[in-house]
């Protein structure tokens, strides 16, 4: 019997430590620690992988070594969404990190969670918010406040493979301008290579995030996306029709794009079966480094005769807000290391992500860098056309909405403007349901 | 002490006795149970209860949760655009099943196939079982190769040959979830062929002597002897092959998200963006719920109806 008992005392002993362990302490540990002698400790949640994720690392290990105060302990926590939803469900159980790199912060902006960029700006004179393109601090503003800091940030970019256009006859210098020439180009580029009746090389595609170069194409036929209240879409007016429609034509009027094989593209277009291809700037190394052939880099195509304007993405720094202010001021101090010249000069020469600083073409070590990558030169001069694509509560449902639209306009199962009122109905819906959170 | 005093601690002594070791082997038992109780408890029963609860709130994080009764299930059956995508997605599931009867008879097929002293048996029983065992993300990207809608796709690559027009496969809304279900049939097969194995094995041989010697032949054989005696096995399979292909998640997410134009969506796959892409938690619980219903509805059909069908023998 006492044995037994021993056991019962030993196991219900082990199952107390483990749900104690389950639960957590809700507010002092997770963002960070102080110790006795005033050294702060803070939580960094990133959302880089693979190479450019080193890097990241590699600047949180150079902030730890440039000062003796404060560390930072980085944790990688998956990609966009999947930090985005760890973080949501941190905030919902109450231990968020100190600092989070998300994509959207703005969004997370008016939860109260985050304490704006805007208030540390202010009290400090260290940094100058004039340094930096305006295209940025827009991306990250909302309602007024800035929520986040700038961090790795991209142009949408139109990749091409110099090989092919040479064996179509193109001249791989003159990379198309307008949507016209892509149509033009992308027909030469577009054959059967095997001679078996099918096509397998074509002349153009886009990364599988399509709603982000339909976005572009709205933004440079002057489609506003969202009202200034945010309580409806605005992408079914003729102009955004237009340039569905346009996009439909790629498909099925000058067959030069593949129904719905967006998946495939990238893998595709490193295979040489693609000629053009829409990507995020942030791939430039990347696809230099896994491409078997010659690849060239151009601006976003255009409409001709209208002006050159393109969307930045990616994501940002955020701080939690926390009671306690020393704390939020080694978020700060640390956010401003990750953001000031030396970080960006040396994570825009290790990933593909661009210098967030109007001067970065005027530094030397980056025109040394640019003499053997001028690939990514491209993508920086491209910042002077960017603005901030409009963030909004919906922006999730929104971009899946537009997705969907452009499979079904590929696959030729209803029109342009159907799609786009569809699209509209369902993401007005979600506009007037998410004003009851707020 | 009285004659019949000692009479009866006599008797009742040894019923006492076997009171108290039966507390002490339950108490032991308790004990040894804890933790995988507890585990259960913590990680499934909590949350299976949670969700049960928050399937009736508004709950979109990071905002806090604010009860608003059946709204999440008016949304999923009532409103115009939600009872629809959720309608698709049930269509979807129940589409997807078609996989599970698909399966068995594949694998019983081969199974008896294999349940003969050949040379070389054990190489086709090791071949067949290999899919089971390998990761169900690295099978789709291999698959996703195999389904390339390109001329250079392997499958297109045999149409081709044989003088067919290639197809898209996975990007096209007609074929992309017959495409899934023949995956989940050859990556399903492996295991039932085992199970089905055992349950051959254990037929006794002497009923096929005796039906050999009245004459049967081997379709009669089959039908009168195998079926039946094997259909605790297939009730089995079965109940199985439901769970799991209601739960199917890796391959949707690896080769077609849920698409093409929500083809491929299925209950959990639903759940899934709701969850973790909308972050609705509320509606995701509620979509949670009725898979619930569902799969306990399914499985009180399974054994009104098949189990009267099966026999123990």
């Amino acid at each position: 019997m006492t044995k037994i008992l021993k056991a019962i005392v030993l196991i219900a002993a082990l199952s107390s430590v483990m749900l104690v362990g389950c639960g957590g302490d809700a507010n002092s540990n997770s963002a960070g620690t102080i110790d006795k002698d005033g050294h702060i400790t803070i939580e960094f949640w990133y959302a880089l992988g693979g190479n450019s994720g080193e890097v990241v690392e590699e600047l949180v290990n150079q902030f730890n070594q440039s000062q003796t105060e404060i560390t930072v302990i980085g944790t990688y926590q998956g990609g966009y969404a999947s930090s985005m939803a760890k973080l949501w469900n941190a905030l919902s159980a109450k231990t968020p990190p100190a600092v989070a790199q998300i994509g959207g912060a703005p969004l997370v902006g008016n939860t109260g969670a985050i304490i704006p960029i805007t208030d540390f700006l202010n009290q400090s004179g260290d940094f100058d918010r004039d340094d930096i393109w305006e295209v940025f601090w827009d991306y990250n503003s909302a309602g007024g406040q800035i929520w986040s800091m700038p961090f790795n940030h991209s142009v949408p970019m139109l990749f091409y493979n110099r090989d092919l256009f040479i064996s179509a006859g193109l001249d791989p210098d003159q990379p198309p301008e307008t949507w016209d020439e892509v149509i033009q180009y992308g027909q030469l580029l577009t054959t059967d290579t095997d001679d078996n009746g099918e096509i397998d090389q074509w002349g153009f595609n886009t990364k599988d995030d399509t709603h982000w170069y339909l976005s572009t194409m709205f933004m440079e036929n002057g489609v506003e996306i969202v009202n200034s209240d945010e309580t409806e879409v605005l992408y079914t007016s003729p102009e955004a029709v237009e340039m569905l429609t346009l996009w439909g034509d790629f498909v099925h009027k000058h067959k030069i794009m593949p129904p719905n094989q967006h998946d495939e593209s990238k893998g595709d277009f490193l295979a040489g079966k693609v000629g053009m291809l829409l990507m995020s700037s942030s791939n430039v190394p990347g696809t230099i480094q896994d491409a078997p052939f010659d690849v060239g880099v151009a601006m976003f195509p255009t409409i001709a005769g209208k002006e050159r304007v393109v969307p930045v993405g990616g994501a940002s720094l955020i701080i939690l807000d926390h009671d306690n202010e020393l704390i939020k001021q080694a978020a700060w101090t640390f956010i401003k290391y990750m953001a000031n010249q030396e970080s960006s000069l040396y994570l825009s020469t290790h990933t593909g992500y661009l210098p967030i600083y109007k001067a970065a073409l005027e530094w030397p070590e980056m025109q040394s860098y640019l003499e053997d990558n001028h690939r990514s030169e491209e993508a920086i001069l491209q910042l002077e056309y960017a603005e901030s694509i409009p963030l909004f509560s919906a922006l999730g449902s929104s971009d899946a909405q537009l997705r969907v639209a452009i499979e079904a306009i590929e696959l030729g199962t209803s029109s342009p403007q159907e799609v786009l009122d569809h699209a509209k109905e369902v993401v007005d819906g979600v506009l007037l349901d998410n004003l009851q959170d707020q | 002490m009285s004659k019949t005093e000692s009479l009866a601690k006599n008797t009742l002594s040894p019923s006492l006795q076997r009171k108290q070791r039966q507390r002490k082997e339950s108490l032991a038992a308790y004990a040894f149970l804890a933790p995988s109780i507890l585990i259960f408890a913590v990680f499934t029963f909590f949350p299976a209860i949670f969700s049960m609860v928050a399937g009736f709130f508004r709950w979109n994080l990071p905002y806090d949760p604010v009860f608003t009764g059946l709204s999440n299930f008016e949304f999923l059956f009532v409103d115009d655009i939600g009872a629809a995508e959720f309608g698709k997605s049930v269509l979807n599931t129940l589409y997807f099943m078609l996989g599970i009867p698909i399966n068995i008879c594949v694998s019983l097929w081969i199974a008896v196939m294999l349940n003969r002293r050949l040379p070389g048996v054990g190489i086709f029983r090791t071949a067949f079982f290999l899919p089971t065992l390998t990761s169900m993300a690295a099978i789709s990207v291999v698959w996703m190769w195999l389904y390339h809608p390109a001329d250079y796709g392997l499958f297109n690559t045999l149409l081709i040959r044989f003088g067919l027009p290639i197809q898209s496969w996975l990007r096209d809304p007609v074929l992309a979830m017959p495409c899934l279900i023949v995956l989940g049939v050859w990556r399903g097969m492996g295991y039932n062929i085992v199970i089905f194995l055992a349950g051959l094995q254990s037929i006794p041989h002497d009923l096929y002597e005796a039906s050999e010697i009245d004459g049967a032949n081997w379709w009669g054989q089959f039908r009168l002897i195998t079926l039946p005696l094997l259909s605790p096995t297939t009730f089995y399979i079965l109940i199985i092959g439901v769970i799991n292909s209601l739960k199917a998640f890796a391959e949707i997410d690896i080769m077609t998200q849920g698409g093409p134009l929500g083809a491929t969506t299925t209950l959990a796959y639903y759940l899934y963006q709701y969850a973790f892409q909308y972050f609705q938690i509320g509606l995701a619980s509620a979509v949670a719920i009725v898979l619930f219903v569902f799969i306990l509805v399914l499985t009180l059909i399974q054994f009104k109806v098949v189990e009267k069908r099966v026999h123990y023998g």
